[in-house]
This record gives structure tokens, C-alpha cells and sequence, in this order.
């Protein structure tokens, strides 16, 4: 096991190394820089071009990239905060981030799985019915239609919520309440993707010769369900997981924006947009590292919860 | 030759079983009766679809819920089983009557460690202390024969060969000390070698635990093997049914021989063919006037596509549910060809 | 299971109120607005004794307040109120319209030579940062020697080249001594001018120093926050490395979300004078939806109302900003003879209704044919230093005459539109005219103003004779395309320019040659027409013109004119926005007209009690 992860991580290595190469090149192939903006007078513009390298060939601009990095020098932002270590940056927008993220996935798994449970255990009963129905409509709905909605129908139009985040600096009771919906908004997908997927991987194994097993043994139905059926409906439940939340992770931008949450992906495309590349670079990096994490770790989850994975199906006689 | 007791453990009355499909209602099991007396192993023999393994599921209580029981009793210590609750279900199987699969790849849990699959029973129905449990569940192992128990019981089922898997489940079958035995083709996936093994160690359990045995099989080798008395089944009803040697030495049914002939062994001859019943089991959506094996009897009466036959008294032990047993049938001889092979049989059985 | 019941209550309540309030109207649905209108405006004497708050959104929180390199102009407005200026450009109610005016200078700048290359100015006594540091010379002088400062290479110092050796300072090739800003006295700083850009006036003094990159930075704090071979310095990017002069500090940042502003009095004088509110609240708000929400909740002031459910609503406020959009055309275009031929030209400047096609697709921007937009003023020759008339208005723009006419009726005259076709057809052979039109794709309006001017001209010239094809393409390539020495195009719909609304000779967008060209320029026309432009530019700007407001108006004039004449861009409209505002604030503007300089002048309103 031990082996495996450290395989797995070099690998990612490798691959991270690779990523960080070409998103470089390709972003810095990208026509104008910082100082495009015509109303830039020219002596600026030359000193600023000059101060960063900006016009020396590509090859040589990484070389400083990489020897900055190196030294854990991550750039400074020059334009959407400028004189700001991209670091720092980071540091002020990734909290609310990772806060809504997390209460996202804390949400999402455990309501996911009720509904996942239980629609298999009713199957085709009317419960099952009305909350299939329910499923899909959640999972086709864009996360930001369904944002926008919570937004007119619950803040606006019954005021039971605020309708921006509110400007609290400590994660008080005020700023949770106006975090629920940007959190909701986030988790209705997940959970509709968690429950369809448990309910189906449970409901083929209730119908496994195994259950028929367990019940021949004389176990009770609570007992059958949760000691054999579940365990083995789970298996897939971490690495989907794992990879729903690297997406809601990345994609939560528009969400973000209707609810004004300052988090890192509006940061992210303003600095794409203004040419900002220190920060966008820093910031891409970030959600590279963590995508390849996150898979790692999905991948590792399977080995966890399936033994046949992790022993490689080795057989004693 | 056991001594079989005359206490009988279980008796099955007019067992009735249809299945409500979306095609229509479709009658698997129509009106079986047998009887299974404690210490016996009672084979059941049928093709695929001839509604054994449906009968037995309805001995423990496992039926679809697409299944209906239409009619019958299953008197076991005095108590119908078939008008049970699950809750008393619940503490039937297993502890009373217990079964074993056709397949134990598929019937072992293959994410959960296999000593804990036995424990669990000890745990749950037993309320053992865990260490208890696993001590029990090792000795278990011990029992039908796996080698170094304690290794293996921390190793998952796909750690073990196919042979080695059936044992855990019968060990998992013989935790409770359960009365009966429903054996539904054990052997059928396994290769031959190992089904011998298997064979043994039902046997050799049976008579240390005094079980009673049922056995599903379609394979007449392994009935004449272990089974005391037989029942053949065909389209849902017993055709035959008696003790070992009434059905090899003496089978009155058409389906009977034509089973029995079907058999390769060493005595078929170089060149001869090998027997064939023509066609396949009828549709059971829809099951036939008169006699369901009709259709592919070579010895067929008129009355056959009429009427069923009743079962009829060959011996005390022995009954056949064929119109050639009416005193008004014509005489039929068996198949020359099975009739060399009884007697050959008979001749090996009683000399050297 | 239990806990799971309980879940399954709660989710279903919450999805059962959903569909229900969606079913239901709701309570502000109607097309009013929440708050009711009468008779509050009338009454001055119904001032607010209570703080006046002021709630606005913005679409990002301040990228910093250090002035030096504040890289966005929407948050230079946030950067004046904190950093204390010598000047600054506020509405005066009496002129109604923006000037500059003392901020902690005192007085006027003084002129010390008759040339006018050296001004003084006085730094008022007894101002202070929010920490209490004592104001004076010598903390402009700093400010100004880090904004120039050559390691730093600030963006902000782009206007400051005008200054004796500032562009030797700041690339590095000189000592601060040289540079021509310089400590007289305590309270006296000096300002030295380069020759060609001596100042005509002491306005002109005051517009430079009321630049946001003149703010004032507190020394102590700045000198911390540099980093250790000093090119970088991060003054200002958070409320702990920052230290207030101005009318207002900063009291809350939430990055990305939030801040609120209070005046305090001490620093600015203009706090006490000009600005009437006491806590400025922003909120990050980038969704137009959202934001209309919080308005109609009452929870912010002022938004931008442009879509079409608000054009019945009373009490609507309009705001044009000074840059001008419009079509461009390639007279150099290889790929289409026709282009060349002004003829063409002609025919589309006429032919395009702007009125009508404007008005389909922006609901909100002004028609405007003219280079030299409906806010443009010009210095008044009788008194040039104080006072101005507006150009359009003013003989000299009626003297411009395209081709023998004059620009009437917003330049729309459908027959003389024929006339110039029927030539271009003729040169070209009587044969169709086909031309390519880009636009931006995946922009709505962008299509629709495109797809707009395609159909109207098929209409006015002829199916058969005329036809337009439209191309899309990305924005990022617009002004790209449009790049001097690189003309990727036949026409394009897209684009614009920032002219100079107050001295309209100085717009350096068609400048060709001489120190005022920038690397990247736009617009092009042809040799001949551009050294005569050039010529007029430079003697405006530099040369002999540059104290005869009288000659100065009249070589804008001639100037505009060459543009009509080259007919390379097209002027079409001036972008504006439609604003609703909460009733209790009343504006200084007499008519419901921003400022194209500072808007609305929301720190000057008069705020009556809100109404609650």
C-alpha cells in the first residue's frame, strides 16, 4: 500500500511539473501583457516591461519563473492587487472559499446519502418516484439558475435570508446565516449525483446473491443492509465524491458572484483578464495541485474501501 | 447404507408456487409433496427450470417477492413454515434450516473479511462476546477442512480458491447447528476433483451433526452418491419419486430413464450415442393439458396429452406419476440400452 | 433512521416553500418603487440631523490605496477620498459642472515667471494623517519622490512627465535634485514645468495635482512596507498598512466583499466644506440582479437601471462618460478598393440614422455624430482661466462643413447619403458593393447594433447594390484589428475613443508623429491629412496657439473637421447609464444629468431624513 502511494505521488509529480510548464507557456503566448493598455504612456510602459522581463523571449522569462519559484518566490500582483505577494493574495480569498466548500461537502454527503439510501430501499415506491424526478431536475439545472432562484424566491421575496454574504470578517452566526444558500446553491448538484449514483449501486447489491446469503444466515433486514449491502454500495461513493468536489471547487464562480462571496475564482478571472499573470499562474497552480490531490486521493479511496483493489487479487492457496 | 430414521423432519404438502411476471403469471411449482425424515440426505433431481430451487427457496422463507405461494404446507417441528412472519423467519433460518449456494464467489460478501462473515453470526444471533465468536468461527473453519484457519480468517473470500469457498459456506450454513441442510447445487461450479471433497465433507458433516439433507442437483452422479431417497422433478411436479436403488435400479418414469440414460459413463460404448431427450421444458406461463412431459415422451400415451397422470404406488417406498403404471397402459420396456446398464449396475453392486 | 426522518422533514418543507412562494406573487412585484415620492425633495429645510450614510456598490473591493500604482480607474473616486490631494475636482452648484479646487493647498497656484514654467504652491497649516502625523511640504515632496521613484517603475506616474526631468528621474538617469518639484519652505512647494508642456493657466497647475497618483502617502508606513531590495512595496493593500489623509478613512475591508468609509475631520479640508456624508458603506456586488434586489430592499442607494422595465419609472438619472463609439472604417484597405473611395465614406457617415438604430439597441446611450462629443467645452476666450463655453454650442463647431455641408440633424441626411452612393457605385464599376463587418461575438448587443446598421443600409442603398457581411470575433482581438500598422479589417462595429472633453484640440488618439504618439495607436488617416493635423495638434498643445484660446478653438474646429473629412471613424454614440437613486438624497444637478468627471457628486447631496 505504502508503495502505491508513493508511485501515485511521483507520478503526479511528474504530471504537475508538466502542467506547470505548458500553462505557463500557453499563458504567456497569449497577445499583450500587463502594459497593453494604450493609455499607458510609453516611458511607463517601457519601465515596467523592463523591470519584469516582459519582453525577453519565452524560454528566458521561465528561467526567472523558475528560479523565483525556487526560492519560493511567487510573484507579485501588478494589477488586481498591486505591490501584493501572490501569496498573500491567496491567503485573503482562499478562507471564504475553502469555508463554503467545506460546508458544502459536509451538506452534501450525509443528505446525499440519506436520499440515496433510502429511494433504494423504497424503490419504485412513490417516495422513489417523486425523489428520482427530483434528482434529475437537480442535476440538469445549472448550479447558477438554481443560485439565482434561491436568491429572488428566498432572500428577496421572503427575506428569510440575506441576499449578499454578509460583511463579517469572524465566521459568527450572521455570516454563517447568509452562507446557507451560496451553500446550498453548491451542494443541490453534488447531492442529486450522490443519491442517484448510491441508490443505484444499492439497490443492485440488495438484489446480490451474497444479500440472499446474509438472509439465509438469518440476519435481520437492518442487519443484511447495513453490514453487507451498504459496504459494498459504497465503494464508489468516496472517489465520486472526491471528484464532485474538486468540481464545485473550481466551478463555483458564477455562484459566487450573484451572492457577492469574495472568493478565488473571480480573483482568478479578473487576473486572467487583466493580464496579470503572476497571480493567475499562482492561482492555477493552486487548483492543479489540488485536482491531482483530490484524484490521488480518490483513487487511494477505492484501495481503502475495496480490498480486492488494494491486494491486487492476489490469491493463497 | 445409513440407517434412516422414520421420524420424519420435515413434510411438504402440496406445495403451489407462481410468479407474477409482466408476461403473466407464471407456475414454477404446481402441487409438490415430499416428505424428509431426520438424518436422511433426500436428493431433488430436475432440469433447469423444473422448479426445485424454487421449492427449497420457499423452505427458507428467500422466495422474490414476485413470488406467490398459492397453496401448500411445509410442516416442520409442528409449525407450518409457510404461514410464518419474517420475524420468525428470521429465527428459523439459519438456526434451524440452513443452505448453501450454487456459486461462492457471488455468495460470500467479497469486501468483508471471511472469518468476520462467520463470526457475525455467532455475534449477532448468538450474542457472543467477540472473541468468543471468533474462536467459535475458527473452529468452524477447522471443521470442514480449511487448512491454517487462523491466517486465513483475516483474508478476503477472493484469497481462496472455489473449493475453499464452498467450505466457508458451509461452514457459515453449519454455524447455528441448524436441523436441515438445503444443499442448491453446490457442486455444479466447481471442477470435478473438488466436488468430490465437497461431497465428503457434507457426508462426514451429516453424520457428526445428525443433519438432515436436501440436495439440489441436476447431475445423477452425484445423487447416486449421496442420496438416500429421490425425488425427480419435471415442469414444477415430482414425476418420481422413492429410495436411491428404486430410481437406479427400477425407474418407472419416461423422464427417468430418459435422465438416467443421458448419463456418459465407462460402460457406453465406442460409436454408441449418447442419449438425448428431445426438445425443452415447456413454457410454464402457459403449462400444457394433461402430462408436461408429453410433448417430448417417446412413450407418450393419448391419455398423456389429456390428463395428468397421478402419482402411482410402485412400492412403499417408491411412486411414479406415469399413465404406462395403469393397470389398462400398455406394457413398455425400458430403453435396451439403460436396462444393460441397470443391470450391469446391479451385477457390480452385488459381486465384486 | 430517526435522524434521517428529520432531515427528510426539513428538506421537503424547504422544497414545498420554494415551489409555493414561486407559485404566489410576490409583495414587490409591482412596478413601483418601495418607497414613496412626494413632496420630499422640495423641502431644504429638511435636513438630516442624523449621519448621513451613503450605500453604494462597486465591482470589486479597492485593489489598494496606495495611489502610486491603483491600477483601475473605477476606483480612483474611492483613492481621492482617502488620500488627501493640493486639489481636487468637485460639482460646483453655481457653474454646474465640475472644477478643481483647493484641497489642502491654500489658495490658487501662483505663477513666478512670466513664461509660466514655475508655479508655487501653499500647503495649508495645521492638516495632519488620521494617526495625527503633522502635514506639510515636505510629505508632498516624499509622495512625489515615490511615485517617480526609477526601482518602483509605478503605473501612476504616467501624467507627471510634464515636470522638469521627471522622465530622467524615473528612468533613472538623474538625481531627485534635478527634478522640478521642490521644497521652498515648510509650507511652500515649488513646481518646475518642462519647456514644451508649460501650463497655460493655473487651472491647468490645479488638473495636475488633482491627479489620484499625487495622493499622499504617510511616510512611516510606506517606508515599511517596502521589501528588501525596494522594488516592490505593498503601502495601502491592507487597513494595518495604510494611513488615511483624506476627507474619509477606511474602517472596514472585507477583501473582495466589503468596505465602509468614515469621515473624520483633521486631514482635508473638504470634509468640513464640500462633503456631506459621514459613512460611505460599499458592497461588492458584480450581478446586476442582485444588486437591483438589494435597491428595491432598501439596502443600497444608487444603481444602474438600464434594462427596459425601468424606462416608466419616475425619478430616472442618466450619466454619459466622455468616450465615443462608432464605426470604424479601413481607408487603407487592400482587400476592398471601395473603402478608399471617400465617396463611401460619405455615404455611411449620412446614411446611418443613429437616432433610430441607437435607440433600438442601447436604450441608454446618446445618439451623437460628432467627434467632439455634447459635454465637450472649450476655455471662453473672454476668460479663459475661470470660465468655458460649451464647443457644440459655439461658433466655432458650427463652421465645420463636411464637403460643402453642414452637421445637422446629428448628421442623418438620407439623400445626401444616396448622392455619395451613387458615386461609390459608379467608380466601382456599377457593381454590387459587398464589405465585411466585424463585431464582438458572444456579445449580444454587439450583434444586435451589427445586425441593426447591416439591415438599415440594405434598406436605404438597395438589396442589389449594397451588402454588408457580418463576421464575429472575439473582443480581445477588437482593438487589436484595429492596431495602426496592422489594419485586420474592412469595418468594424466595435470600439471607441476617449477624447478630451475639456481642451478637444489635446486628443492624442490621432496623433501620428512627435513626442505625443503612443506605440499603439488606432486611428489612422491618411499622409497628407494627418500632417496637417499633426501640425494643428503640436502648435495647440506646444506651440504658438498654446495661449490664444481664440486660435485654440478654431484649430479644434479645423481639426474636427479633418476627421469628418478623412472618415476613418464614425462617430455613433456616447455610452451613458440610467440610474435610480433613493429618494432622500437630493443632487446638486439642477437637470437629472451626471457629470462626465464625477457623476453625481453623491458626497455633495443634501440627505433629507431617510424614509423608512
Amino acid at each position: 500500500m505504502g508503495k502505491y502511494v508513493a508511485q501515485r505521488l511521483i507520478a503526479a509529480a511528474f504530471a504537475f511539473i508538466i502542467i506547470v510548464a505548458l500553462i505557463f507557456f500557453v499563458l504567456f503566448s497569449m497577445p499583450g501583457n500587463i502594459v497593453s493598455d494604450p493609455t499607458i504612456k510609453e516611458t511607463v510602459r517601457k519601465a515596467i516591461e523592463e523591470k519584469y522581463h516582459l519582453n525577453e523571449p519565452l524560454p528566458v522569462q521561465f528561467a526567472y519563473f523558475i528560479r523565483n519559484y525556487m526560492n519560493l518566490d511567487f510573484g507579485t500582483s501588478l494589477f488586481v492587487r498591486p505591490g501584493v505577494a501572490v501569496f498573500d493574495v491567496f491567503k485573503e480569498r482562499i478562507g471564504v472559499t475553502i469555508q463554503l466548500n467545506l460546508f458544502s461537502a459536509l451538506f452534501t454527503l450525509p443528505v446525499g446519502m440519506f436520499f440515496g439510501i433510502t429511494m433504494a430501499l423504497k424503490k419504485d415506491s412513490i417516495y422513489d418516484i417523486i425523489a428520482s424526478s427530483l434528482v434529475v431536475f437537480f442535476i440538469s439545472v445549472p448550479g447558477f439558475v438554481m443560485a439565482a432562484a434561491l436568491q429572488y424566491f428566498l432572500a428577496y421575496k421572503l427575506g428569510w435570508f440575506p441576499i449578499v454574504l454578509a460583511p463579517e470578517v469572524k465566521l459568527n452566526w450572521t455570516k454563517f446565516h447568509s452562507m446557507i444558500l451560496p451553500i446550498f446553491a453548491l451542494s443541490f448538484g453534488s447531492i442529486a449525483s450522490i443519491a442517484r449514483l448510491l441508490r443505484a449501486e444499492l439497490a443492485e447489491a440488495l438484489t446480490s446473491e451474497y444479500m440472499l446469503l446474509a438472509k439465509a444466515k438469518g440476519l435481520t433486514f437492518r442487519q443484511r443492509v447495513v453490514r453487507h449491502a451498504l459496504r459494498n454500495a459504497c465503494v464508489p461513493l468516496a472517489s465520486t465524491f472526491l471528484y464532485l468536489f474538486i468540481g464545485v471547487l473550481s466551478s463555483s464562480l458564477v455562484i459566487e458572484n450573484i451572492f457577492g462571496v469574495p472568493g478565488l475564482s473571480k480573483v482568478l478571472v479578473s487576473s486572467i483578464n487583466a493580464k496579470d499573470h503572476q497571480l493567475t499562474l499562482g492561482i492555477t497552480y493552486f487548483y492543479v495541485l489540488i485536482g491531482l490531490l483530490m484524484s490521488i486521493a480518490a483513487d487511494l479511496s477505492y484501495g481503502i474501501v475495496d480490498p480486492r483493489i488494494r491486494m491486487g487479487g492476489r490469491k493463497d492457496e | 447404507m445409513r440407517t434412516i430414521s422414520t421420524e420424519k423432519i420435515l413434510e411438504v404438502r402440496d406445495l403451489t408456487i407462481s410468479f407474477n411476471t409482466y408476461a403473466g403469471k407464471l407456475q414454477a411449482v404446481r402441487g409438490v409433496s415430499f416428505d424428509l425424515h431426520k438424518g436422511e440426505t433426500l436428493a431433488i433431481v430436475g432440469e433447469s427450470g423444473s422448479g426445485k430451487s424454487v421449492t427449497n427457496k420457499a423452505l427458507m422463507g428467500i422466495l422474490p417477492r414476485t413470488a406467490r405461494i398459492e397453496k401448500g404446507q411445509a410442516f416442520y417441528k409442528g409449525r407450518d413454515l409457510l404461514s410464518m412472519t419474517e420475524k420468525e423467519w428470521e429465527k428459523v433460518r439459519g438456526s434451524e434450516i440452513a443452505m448453501i449456494f450454487q456459486d461462492p464467489l457471488s455468495s460470500l460478501n467479497p469486501v468483508t473479511r471471511v472469518g468476520k462473515q462467520i463470526a457475525e453470526i455467532f455475534i449477532l444471533k448468538h450474542k457472543l462476546p467477540r472473541k468468543e465468536a471468533k474462536r467459535r468461527a475458527i473452529e468452524l473453519m477447522d471443521a470442514v477442512g480449511i487448512p491454517d484457519p487462523e491466517k486465513r480468517y483475516n483474508q478476503y473470500p477472493f484469497q481462496f480458491s472455489g473449493g475453499m469457498r464452498q467450505r466457508i459456506v458451509i461452514a457459515i450454513a453449519l454455524a447455528s447447528d441448524p436441523e436441515i441442510l438445503i444443499c442448491d447445487e453446490p457442486t455444479t461450479a466447481l471442477d470435478v476433483t473438488i466436488q468430490a471433497q465437497i461431497l465428503k465433507i457434507i457426508d462426514r458433516l451429516q453424520k457428526e451433526k445428525q443433519l438432515s439433507v436436501i440436495f439440489i442437483t441436476h447431475d445423477l452422479g452425484v445423487v447416486a452418491h449421496m442420496a438416500d431417497r429421490v425425488a425427480v422433478m419435471y415442469a414444477g411436479k415430482i414425476v418420481e419419486y422413492g429410495t436411491a436403488e428404486d430410481i437406479f435400479y427400477n425407474p418407472q418414469h419416461p423422464y427417468t430413464w430418459g435422465l438416467l440414460s443421458s448419463m456418459p459413463d465407462m460402460e457406453t460404448e465406442e460409436g454408441e450415442e449418447l442419449y438425448v431427450i428431445q426438445g425443452s421444458p415447456p413454457n410454464m406461463l402457459y403449462p400444457p393439458k394433461g402430462d408436461a412431459f408429453a410433448e417430448r415422451n417417446p412413450y407418450a400415451l393419448n391419455i398423456d396429452f389429456k390428463e395428468e397422470p397421478p402419482m402411482f404406488k410402485v412400492s412403499d417406498t417408491h411412486y411414479a406419476a406415469t399413465w404406462l403404471l395403469h393397470p389398462k397402459a400398455p406394457k413398455i420396456e425400458r430403453p435396451a440400452a439403460l436396462q444393460r446398464r441397470i443391470e450391469k449396475s446391479l451385477k457390480r453392486a452385488k459381486g465384486v | 433512521m430517526k435522524r434521517n426522518r428529520l432531515n427528510l422533514l426539513v428538506i421537503t418543507i424547504l422544497i414545498m416553500t420554494l415551489f409555493l412562494t414561486a407559485c404566489g406573487k410576490g409583495t414587490r412585484d409591482e412596478g413601483e418603487p418601495a418607497v414613496s415620492d412626494e413632496g420630499l425633495e422640495e423641502t431644504g429645510a429638511d435636513v438630516s440631523d442624523e449621519p448621513a450614510v451613503l450605500r453604494m456598490t462597486a465591482s470589486e473591493t479597492v485593489s489598494t490605496y496606495n495611489p502610486h500604482n491603483a491600477a483601475s480607474a473605477q476606483e480612483y473616486e474611492q483613492l481621492n477620498w482617502v488620500n488627501g490631494l493640493l486639489y481636487q475636482r468637485i460639482y460646483d452648484p453655481e457653474q454646474q459642472r465640475s472644477d478643481f479646487v483647493p484641497d489642502m493647498a491654500e489658495g490658487e497656484p501662483i505663477q513666478m515667471d512670466e513664461e509660466g514654467k514655475v508655479w508655487q504652491i501653499k500647503v495649508q497649516k495645521g492638516l495632519q494623517f488620521a494617526d495625527g502625523t503633522p502635514i506639510d511640504a515636505h510629505s508632498f515632496e516624499y509622495s512625489f519622490k515615490m511615485l517617480f521613484d526609477p526601482k518602483l517603475a509605478n503605473r501612476n506616474y504616467g501624467v507627471m512627465y510634464i515636470l522638469e526631468n521627471a522622465d530622467q528621474y524615473y528612468t533613472g538617469q538623474c538625481e531627485w535634485e534635478e527634478v522640478g518639484i521642490k521644497v521652498i519652505d515648510d509650507y511652500t512647494l515649488e513646481i518646475t514645468y518642462e519647456d514644451v508642456y508649460i501650463p497655460n493657466n493655473a487651472r491647468e497647475v490645479k488638473e495636475t495635482f488633482a491627479f489620484v497618483g499625487c495622493g499622499l502617502v504617510h511616510k512611516e508606513t510606506y517606508e515599511a512596507c517596502f521589501n528588501e531590495d525596494r522594488t516592490e512595496n505593498d503601502y495601502g493593500s491592507s487597513l494595518e498598512k495604510f494611513v488615511a489623509s483624506g476627507a474619509y478613512k477606511p474602517v472596514k475591508l472585507i477583501p473582495g466583499q466589503y468596505m465602509e468609509y468614515e469621515k473624520w475631520e483633521g486631514g482635508s479640508p473638504l470634509a468640513k466644506t464640500t462633503f456631506n456624508v459621514d459613512t460611505i458603506q460599499v458592497t461588492v456586488v458584480t450581478d446586476q440582479e442582485t444588486a437591483l434586489q438589494m435597491y428595491e430592499n432598501g439596502e443600497i442607494d444608487i444603481v444602474v437601471a438600464n434594462r427596459e422595465e425601468y424606462d416608466e419609472y419616475p425619478d430616472l438619472y442618466y450619466s454619459y462618460t466622455p468616450d465615443l463609439y462608432g464605426i470604424f472604417i479601413n481607408a487603407k484597405s487592400e482587400t476592398n478598393p471601395v473603402l478608399r473611395d471617400k465617396n463611401f465614406r460619405y455615404a455611411i457617415f449620412w446614411g446611418l440614422d443613429r437616432e433610430t438604430i441607437v435607440g433600438a439597441t442601447y436604450r441608454t446611450n446618446l445618439p451623437c455624430a460628432y467627434h467632439y462629443g455634447f459635454t465637450t467645452t472649450v476655455p471662453d476666450p473672454e476668460d479663459p482661466d475661470n470660465k468655458v463655453i460649451n464647443y457644440r454650442e459655439s461658433e466655432y463647431a458650427a463652421s465645420i462643413k463636411l464637403d460643402g455641408h453642414p452637421l445637422e440633424n446629428n448628421c442623418y441626411n438620407p439623400d445626401l447619403a444616396l448622392e455619395y452612393f451613387q458615386k461609390a457605385y459608379e467608380n466601382n464599376g456599377n457593381q454590387k458593393i459587398e464589405v465585411e463587418m466585424q463585431y464582438i461575438e458572444d456579445n449580444v448587443t454587439s450583434k444586435a447594433w451589427a445586425e441593426a446598421i447591416q439591415e438599415h443600409f440594405k434598406n436605404l442603398f438597395g438589396e442589389d447594390r449594397f451588402q454588408i457581411n457580418l463576421r464575429a470575433i472575439p473582443a480581445a482581438l477588437v482593438y487589436e484589428n484595429l492596431q495602426r500598422d496592422n489594419l485586420n479589417y474592412e469595418i468594424l462595429a466595435a470600439g471607441g475613443i476617449y477624447p478630451n472633453i475639456e481642451y478637444p484640440w489635446a486628443n492624442s488618439n490621432w496623433v501620428s508623429s512627435g513626442p505625443d504618439t503612443y506605440s499603439t495607436q488606432y486611428t489612422v488617416i491618411s499622409e497628407e491629412a494627418a500632417q496637417e493635423w499633426d501640425d494643428l495638434y503640436y502648435k495647440c498643445t506646444i506651440g504658438e496657439y498654446k495661449h490664444k484660446p481664440d486660435e485654440r478653438n478654431w484649430a479644434a474646429a479645423r481639426m474636427e473637421e479633418i476627421l469628418y473629412e478623412e472618415a476613418t471613424f464614425l462617430p455613433a454614440y456616447m455610452r451613458g447609464n440610467r440610474y435610480m437613486i433613493a429618494d432622500h438624497i437630493e443632487i446638486l444637478m439642477e437637470d437629472n444629468v451626471g457629470d462626465p468627471f464625477v457623476e453625481f457628486a453623491l458626497l455633495q447631496a443634501i440627505y433629507h431624513p431617510r424614509q423608512q
